[in-house]
């Protein structure tokens, strides 16, 4: 029973402002209780005034108005009930939805990892349908499996309290019996998602295999630890079957038993003689029903047992930070100088950056240099803000990010990074989403300076093309230059490039190369740098090693320094060297 | 042919899945009905006791416990046996969901390798894994439910005639309007209101995660959420149509509620009238008494049938989509082995669905040449070197591999014969040292040694605590994509295959793995018949042959020299090559 509660609690708490009118809906579900026992009083009624004269016109009037008035007094409760609590409660999953898409917007960027993208995609869909689509009415269930245990109490205890205590104390048990159930769901629901997760890692990591297995002829191998991977894991769920029907068994007896026990101390008490026969009968009979709550109660509870996780997944999610962002402020971006004072970043323990100290003047050249993990990338993702920094601050025209109201921050930047993101839309919004009050010459400006014109044009429908599934695929390099374009068209101050970027697809690197020639004129310029050649005419090349800058100044000066960026750069040489011979 | 299956009954079309245990699925039925049976009994037993009680007026003591007693014994009993049967259908369910994932993983198996390169795997695993949990909870939950709602309502409705007859209508009123009213809620309206519902929920979904995706360049847009109309519309649009659902159809909905709850309602004016016709007043009572019973019993079976209709449908949904994803032609392969000589294509043609991609392509790499593919990406080249590996068969015209069409090998002969290095290659969650051996499992210690040296993963290994004996995938030894992609050239030459096919794909790497990997590349090929996809042009300066590949066919033929010399594609992309190499950004600023 205290399960059961917690549940429906659980789900009322994300109700917001419907709460009051759930809470309401317990009235409307009493009072449908009690119209639910009204025939079962006139049932009371007949069997004793049969028993003890004959049938008169006026006790048919009687009941056919009691009963009349019952039914459709019961309706109309059931229905205030539905109206009061399942209604509202898909009201308010409409606006949870909403809720948790603005809550989303809200997150350091940071979060939008692949894997959490994932995440976040399964509780937006799964979770909240799932929720939406049982919960609500399972809860309804819920209360008035509740509201009519109630009733029965009251009802009892109006009769003669021995029924009464005799009922309350089975209940006690029948109740035992739910909890017991709920609990072995609990650990079902856990042991079956693990399963589940594990059986899905082994399938997807053999399907991505598949190409390795058919190479080097070992299909049958790999298929075989498949298998035993898929009986392992089946192999736990024997032992949750028996537990789970242990619980069921349990909670079937005791919730069968209390309707055996009332029948017998009720005819007990009529032998003995201290129990009306008339309200005798009707007990009997009605014992059946007073205890069928407790049945719809177990069967709600496997369901809300299944959406109280997916609620806490959807809490859990709504309790992730927002990053705080300062919409008051009226500071403006003017010239786009970046100072790094002192910043360390640690990424979940790993330190990745390490006293920075970094000074970019606007409209000039700034190179990173680095291996991979070095923290090349990690500077880049600060100044956007994908996290904010521990230790230290970032600056922009002498202000702290931190403080700069996000839209202004972010309309003055663009990133032209490796993984481009287009939407399922036409190649026309796609491009003009840098700047939603461009003309249409605009846009397509935009699309020739980033070398995109002519294969829209060659696209069937152009820049009416719908990209994506069901409409044009355009390989690594195109997406790369749409993107591109959107950047161009935006005309941000700060552009952020991933050198990577260029080479996505060597076939289309001169066109890629030529794009950002004309996204990058006079602008102030951070380039991850993969290539030597590429950043030679940056005015600072910043070389950095385990999250710490260890050189730094232009290509001349850091060759004259015959430091470690000279030794990278030899190297690079004799591989550009190879390639030329 | 594919339709005729699908309208078949859901327990035919998992017959294959069903194995050795399919009698558990016959028991728990069975059970299941018997069950259904038994704890109806009960109410025949009270009927007894409450009419003797009403007949007599007085309460006989032996007979009050005898019947009560025997009400315990078979509601007992069929709560035991309902208990079994769910048990037997949890366990025959979890069978049924592993052959599923079981028999779809080994149909993927013999899937021809183009299959996996245009599906993707996260589609397929959801599609295979969703599916069978789907089976899963149908087999287990409802079918016990099949078996009890198909026999209780006969059951219930014996009873309703064996104690009164006209009492018995009387009850059945109730329930006929009850299926009256689940018939109107299955009207058209409501219906495509359900419809609209489900299909809102399933854009919505869609556009959510099109959302979620977006976000971050929404973000670097500087655009407020709001740009994201259709989602917002889409929210508003579900709860409307929600709001219109539960007018048309919850209504009803409480209607039914009342309704099949409502014996009493009936049966009570009912009885009234035939004792005001002179009918014995106490038979009257006791038999009033036990429909009452009866009465909501029916109502709540037939609840049940629609519930269980839904969850078959979704059950047969799932299984639909798994044969969907698996229904792909097969490859056939001959018996033929030990190739010998170089690969040849002849006349080749090939298109992918609609798309013409290669049309009557001819070339030929004797044994031991290494000839180069360089041309615009979308080309063909990438499908030519697939073709030779047989991911696809051709068209048109035929593949020779020894003189010999590729389609008379025998799988294995092929896969042995045949090394490709295409990029994303995988290792696997073994120890590095296996990992290895998957490409000759005989190789010695020496040879994988040298291996290593050849391919430049020796320095990877070296650093490792654990050396060779390292579990891949475990914490801290996760590769970079040039590292693995090392570690895979590594087990192409301890496979020592005649052909070997390249796809150079190394664009992701940095240049420090780029150099080692070509130079690798080079060991590899050595008198081996090669051929290569090229992206970085310096990759193929060294080759025997060189052939562009634009349009789907070979537009130009020779050794770098010959053609440059001749002015044609080639010296353009070599020359576009040159000038995206030495790229300098911020040249016009700077």
């Amino acid at each position: 029973m205290l399960s059961l509660i917690y549940s429906v609690n659980n789900i009322i708490s994300i109700l917001g402002k419907y709460k009051k009118s759930v809470r309401l809906g317990y009235l409307a579900a009493l009072l449908e209780s009690f119209m639910a026992f009204t025939p079962y009083m006139v049932l009371f009624y007949i069997v004793k005034v049969g028993l003890e004269r004959a049938y008169e016109m006026k006790d048919f009037y009687l009941v056919a108005a009691a009963m009349f008035l019952s039914v459709f007094l019961r309706a109309l409760f059931k229905r205030w009930q539905d109206k009061l609590q399942q209604d509202k409660g898909y009201y308010a999953f409409s606006d949870n939805r909403l809720r948790l898409t603005d809550h989303l917007a809200k997150l350091n960027m940071g979060y939008y990892t692949e894997g959490n993208i994932g995440n976040f995609s399964s509780v937006v869909t799964t979770d909240i349908v799932f929720i939406e689509e049982y919960a609500s009415s399972q809860m309804g269930i819920a209360v008035s499996s509740t509201t009519n245990l109630i009733t029965s109490v009251l009802f009892l205890f109006f009769f003669d309290y021995r029924l009464g205590i005799v009922y309350v104390l089975l209940l006690a048990l029948a109740l035992y019996g739910i909890d017991c159930l709920v609990k072995a769901m609990k650990r079902n629901v856990d042991v079956r998602q693990k399963k589940f997760a594990d059986l899905s890692s082994g399938v997807i990591s053999f399907i991505k295999g598949m190409q390795t297995v058919k190479a080097f002829n070992m299909q049958r191998e790999r298929s075989t630890i498949l298998e035993s991977e898929i009986e392992k894991t089946q192999e736990s769920s024997l032992d949750l079957v028996r537990d789970v029907h242990r619980a069921i068994l349990f909670f079937n007896v005791f919730s069968a038993l209390p309707v055996a026990l009332m029948v017998v101390f009720v005819s007990y008490w009529m032998i003995q003689g201290s129990f009306d026969l008339a309200y005798g009968i009707g007990f009997i009979v009605s014992s059946f029903v007073m205890f069928m709550p407790v049945m719809l109660m177990g069967n709600a509870a496997e369901v809300l047992s299944v959406s109280g996780a997916a609620i806490e997944r959807y809490k859990e999610m709504m309790s992730i930070e927002e990053m705080k962002d300062h919409r008051d402020t009226s500071f403006q971006i003017d010239k786009m100088n970046i100072c790094f004072q002192d910043v360390s970043f640690a990424y979940e323990d790993k330190e990745v950056l390490k006293n920075i100290h970094l000074e970019i003047k606007e409209k000039t050249f700034t190179a990173l240099v680095g291996k991979s993990g070095s923290g090349k990338s990690t500077i880049a993702n600060l100044i956007v803000r994908f996290w904010d920094v521990e230790k230290g601050e970032i600056l922009i025209d002498g202000k702290n990010i931190k403080e700069i109201p996000q839209e202004e921050l972010l309309s003055n930047i663009s990133m032209v990074f490796q993984n481009v993101y287009l939407f399922h839309d036409t190649v026309f919004n796609n491009i003009a989403f840098g700047n939603t009050d461009a003309t249409k010459e605009e846009v397509i400006e935009a699309a020739k300076k980033a070398r995109c014109h002519d294969f829209i044009m060659a696209l069937e429908k152009g820049y009416d093309a719908i990209i994506g599934e069901g409409g044009a695929t355009l390989s690594g390099g195109e997406k790369q230059r749409i993107s591109i374009a959107r950047a161009i068209l935006k005309d941000a101050k700060l552009i952020l490039l991933d050198e990577a970027t260029a080479g996505i697809d060597p076939e289309n690197e001169k066109y890629i190369q030529e794009a950002i020639e004309e996204l990058v004129k006079s602008k102030t310029l951070i380039v991850i740098a993969h290539r030597f050649s590429t950043i030679q005419n940056a005015d600072k090349i910043v070389f950095l090693e385990d999250g710490e800058i260890v050189e730094e100044g232009s290509s001349e000066e850091l060759l004259a320094l015959d430091g470690k960026y000279k030794r990278q750069y030899d190297f690079y040489r004799k591989i550009s060297a190879s390639d030329e011979s | 042919m594919k339709d005729e299956k699908k309208k078949e009954s859901i327990f035919k079309r998992l017959t294959p899945y069903v194995g050795q245990k399919g009698y558990m699925l016959y028991l728990a039925m069975a059970l299941s009905a018997v069950s259904g049976v038994m704890l109806l009994m009960p109410m025949v037993f009270i009927h007894k006791i409450v009419s003797s009680i009403v007949l007599s007026g007085v309460v006989e003591a032996t007979l009050v416990k005898g019947n009560a007693i025997y009400a315990a014994i078979f509601a007992g009993a069929g709560l035991f046996l309902y208990t079994i049967a769910l048990l037997l259908s949890h366990l025959f369910a979890f069978e049924v969901e592993e052959n599923i994932v079981k028999i779809s993983v080994k149909q993927l198996i013999d899937k021809p390798l183009g299959y996996f390169s245009n599906r993707e795997s996260g589609k397929i695993r959801n599609i295979i894994v969703d599916g069978a949990a789907q089976t899963h909870s149908f087999l287990a939950h409802q079918l016990p439910d099949i078996a009890m709602t198909m026999i209780a309502p006969v059951v219930l409705l014996i009873f309703f005639f064996v104690f009164d007859w006209r009492l018995g209508l009387a009850s059945a009123v109730p329930v006929l309007l009850g299926l009256g009213l689940i018939a109107g809620m299955m009207d058209k309206k409501t219906k495509k209101l359900r419809d609209e519902y489900f299909s809102g929920l399933a854009n919505l979904s869609a556009e959510t995660v099109e959302y979620v995706r977006g976000i971050p360049v929404v973000k670097t847009f500087a655009q407020s959420v709001e740009s994201f109309e259709r989602l917002y519309s889409l929210i508003i649009d579900s709860k409307e149509t929600v709001m219109k659902m539960t007018m048309g159809y919850k209504n009803k909905m409480s209607l039914f509620e009342a309704a099949s709850s409502s014996t009493a309602f009936f049966l009570v004016p009912a009885a009234l009238l035939i004792i005001a016709e002179g009918g014995d007043i106490r038979q009257v009572l006791g038999n009033t008494v036990i429909y009452l019973l009866i009465g909501p019993a029916f109502g709540t079976f037939i609840m049940r049938s629609a519930t269980i209709s839904q969850y078959t449908y979704f059950a047969s949904l799932a299984i639909d989509k798994i044969d969907d994803i698996l229904d792909y032609k097969d490859l056939s392969y001959g018996q033929r082995d030990n190739p010998q000589d170089g690969i040849e294509f002849k006349n080749v043609s090939f298109s992918y669905e609609e798309e013409q991609v290669l049309q009557g392509v001819s070339f030929k790499v004797s044994k031991g040449e290494i000839v180069a593919l360089v041309g615009p990406s979308g080309g063909g080249k990438t499908t030519i070197a697939r073709l030779a590996a047989r991911f696809y068969d051709v068209d048109e015209g035929e593949i020779l591999l020894g003189g010999v069409n590729i389609q008379e090998y025998g799988k294995e002969a092929l896969m042995q014969r045949v090394a490709f290095v295409f990029q994303n290659s995988k290792l696997f969650k073994m120890s590095l040292k296996d990992n290895l051996l998957i490409g000759n499992p005989n190789a010695t210690e020496t040879d994988i040694e040298r291996a290593l040296i050849h391919s430049g993963s020796k320095e990877i290994v070296e650093p490792l605590e654990q050396g060779l004996d390292t579990m891949y995938g475990t914490k801290g030894t996760y590769f970079s994509g040039g590292e693995a992609q090392r570690l895979a050239i590594a087990r192409a030459f301890l496979k020592d295959a005649d052909y070997i096919i390249l796809d150079e794909a190394t664009a992701f790497a940095d240049p420090e793995n780029e150099q080692i990997i070509q130079a690798s590349f080079k060991k590899l090929s050595h008198h081996k018949t090669t051929l290569m996809i090229a992206h970085r042009l310096s990759t193929v300066v060294g080759a025997d042959r060189i052939l562009v590949v634009s349009g789907g066919q070979i537009a130009e033929e020779g050794n770098h020299e010959e053609l440059l010399k001749k002015g044609g594609i080639y010296k353009d992309l070599w020359e576009e090559y040159q000038r995206a190499v030495n790229w300098k950004l911020g040249g016009q600023n700077g």
